[in-house]
């Protein structure tokens, strides 16, 4: 049971493995910042062409895309 | 599921500085509205003005282009695009497709500047053949360009879209370099100088980046998601702004009352380069030698300055689209 998580800018892709059925936005933000050395604000969240809220819920096969807030452009 | 504290419905973000939840529809009035906040606090677009929004097509300058074209409608001021097409391969191809289709959408005039017919090549040939960095080499080219349009179409103002992490980012870099003048230039607005330096306008400077990023995302507004291949990732800047990241959620508001005490105190800051500028010699516009670093660079790229020649290429082309 996992999150598909897709990072843009760099199409990185990556599997969150679920404990249970489902997970808080805020959970996988806490996943990235922890492994990205940032903060949660650093990051917005998108499911299928939406924005979606730090307690919005993620259920298993489910795919996200995280936009880094942050860009070298 | 929080709610938005305005209507009720399902909020997508909360405003830690600000103490509320916010619904897409108001979160989207919410940053127009700090926008038009800015533009008035700071006195940076007076109605009837000629605006020229330098837009790259990245997400800070989608959100300017996007904010700006509504309020035009609001203030009378005239925007103008302008887009500087790098000639870095496949990015710059995406970045002024992305830009053609949003400025076709807000109906607004673009003019394009296209380095590689300008010159004869690309930022990274340039880079390569003047021995610099190509984040150098692109400042220069980018602001010559910028502010060389908006002398010769008499523009009133060039807003860019720097946004408040960007300042802050720029603050600290200058203060740890000790570059005390290049802080006091870190300011909502910078005055031109007779015919030489174009008036600068940062209408984002209060707005965070997450909430350019989150405004165009909401509003379903194309932008350049790829980073710029020539971008170095681990640089000075890109570190600072991590921190000022973490800096904000762990004490919100912070950046806010940073860039209020930094304006306050702004008169504190010796202006060394008060008075030191000058007319370059080749093409007369800003320089803070005889001869300004766009003519020094094209110098040893190409075996002459091309100020002069620039400044003429610039005139025909506005000439061409009816800009003149």
């Amino acid at each position: 049971m996992a999150i598909k998580i897709i990072i843009i800018p760099d199409n990185k892709v990556i599997r969150y493995e679920l404990r249970g059925s489902k997970v808080k936005v805020l959970k996988i933000l806490e996943f990235l910042a922890k492994t990205e050395g940032t903060s949660l604000s650093a990051y917005v969240v998108m499911r299928k062409g939406e924005v979606i809220a730090r307690d919005d819920e993620l259920f298993d096969g489910e795919e996200i895309e995280v936009y880094r807030v942050a860009s070298g452009g | 599921m929080a709610k938005c504290s305005i209507c009720g419905r399902k909020a997508i973000e909360k405003i830690e500085y600000a103490r509320k939840y916010l619904c897409s529809k108001h979160y989207t009035e919410f940053i127009e509205e700090k926008v038009r906040r800015s533009i008035r606090r700071y006195r940076l677009i007076k109605k009837g003005s000629k605006i020229l929004l330098a837009v790259s097509g990245g997400k800070d300058s989608i959100a300017l282009l996007t904010i700006l074209s509504k309020l035009s409608k609001e203030i009378h001021f005239k925007p103008y695009v302008l887009h500087i097409d790098l000639g870095i391969g496949k990015y710059s191809a995406i970045s002024r497709e992305i830009v053609k289709k949003v400025v076709q959408k807000v109906d607004l005039p673009l003019i394009i500047v296209e380095i590689k017919d300008l010159l004869g090549m690309g930022i990274p040939e340039l880079a390569k053949k003047s021995g610099r960095p190509s984040c150098s080499v692109c400042g220069i080219v980018k602001r010559y360009i910028m502010n060389a349009v908006a002398i010769e179409m008499k523009a009133d103002a060039i807003a860019t879209g720097h946004n408040l992490d960007d300042i802050i980012t720029f603050i600290l870099k200058e203060f740890l370099q000790q570059n005390l003048d290049g802080i006091t230039k870190l300011v909502p607005r910078i005055d031109n100088i007779d015919e030489i330096a174009a008036t600068k306008i940062r209408p984002l400077y209060e707005v965070f980046e997450r909430e350019t990023l989150l405004y165009i995302l909401i509003n379903k507004v194309e932008f350049v998601k790829e980073e710029c291949p020539e971008a170095r990732t681990s640089t000075l800047n890109n570190v600072l702004k991590n921190h000022i990241y973490i800096l904000e959620e762990k004490f919100p508001g912070i950046k806010y009352s940073f860039i209020r005490s930094f304006l306050r105190n702004i008169d504190k800051y010796p202006k060394l380069y008060e008075g030191k500028f000058m007319k370059c010699s080749i093409c007369g516009l800003i320089s803070s030698s005889i001869k300004c670093s766009y003519c020094r660079l094209t110098e040893k790229t190409h075996g002459e300055p091309l100020g002069m020649y620039t400044r003429e290429y610039i005139r025909r082309l506005l000439e061409r689209i009816g800009l003149s």
